[in-house]
């Protein structure tokens, strides 16, 4: 048989070309927003009911100066934020604080779609 | 008599020349997606989920040594916000940036970055690494 026969291939090929040209647009980078409180911006409904997440060293958390664990973390953000239109949490880091730690808390917010304003001690 | 158009077409469909050239695609396209996620300079990334749509322009990287990495050339911090400035000056109004800071790093040298950022009005992502 001198006829090569190259269609069953091309198939496969063309297969193969459609799945990577999808799966290089789907693919979305793992990371969280980090948005910094600016000078310019006006905080609507008045700051203090935005609650403070305070991360001391030492993975230390503390909810308006009340010290919590990491696991009941979710349920004060939640309880506190219950039925706000736009949650919002301000995360403030001591300097000695790691970056492990600060991201375990805005993993927290990220799940429950909170908005993160981030800020240093 | 016969009519015959002059105008023959061949009945043989050449198909190998657009196999070539859907190949050469195919390898394309193969190589990006594997070079998509960037490998990071000695940086352990944090663990998470979330995902963001932002398309950074540029990555910056700190190590747990506090050294700078930009698109894996390094810097130190005194030069970083120059080299910002003049890498991302063609990119418009609020370019985002991609930081890949080290899970142990002190959140110090994040802000140092940060404030950079801040100044000069860049968006930031923090980069991470799926857990699990």
């Amino acid at each position: 048989m001198d006829n090569f026969a190259m269609s069953g291939m091309t198939d496969i090929v063309f297969l193969l070309l459609i799945f990577f040209m999808l799966t290089s647009t789907l693919i979305a980078p793992n990371a969280l927003k980090m948005l910094l409180p600016s000078r310019g911006q006006v905080t609507i409904q008045g700051e203090s009911r935005i609650p403070t997440v305070t991360i001391h060293s030492g993975s230390r958390v503390a909810v308006d100066g009340r010290t919590v664990s990491m696991e009941d973390l979710g349920m004060v953000l939640e309880s506190r934020l219950q039925g706000l239109p736009d949650p919002t949490i301000k995360v403030v880091t001591s300097p000695t604080v790691s970056v492990g730690d600060a991201v375990t808390v805005m993993n927290v917010a990220a799940e429950r779609n909170y908005t993160v304003v981030l800020k240093q001690l | 008599m016969a009519i015959e158009s002059r105008h023959k077409t061949n009945k043989n469909f050449a198909m190998s020349g657009m196999t070539d050239i859907v190949f050469l695609l195919l390898i394309f396209f193969m190589i990006t997606s594997t070079l998509i996620v960037p490998a990071a300079q000695n940086v352990r990334l944090p663990e998470s989920n979330n995902q963001t749509q932002a398309n950074p322009v540029l990555v910056v990287s700190i190590g747990l040594d506090k050294s700078i990495f930009v698109d894996d050339q390094e810097y130190s911090l005194n030069e970083l916000e120059g080299v910002l400035r003049r890498k991302l000056a063609d990119y418009g109004e609020a370019p985002t940036v991609r930081l890949n800071a080290d899970r142990d790093l002190n959140m110090e040298e994040v802000f140092t970055f940060l404030d950079i950022a801040k100044r000069n009005r860049y968006k930031v992502i923090l980069g991470t690494r799926p857990s699990g």
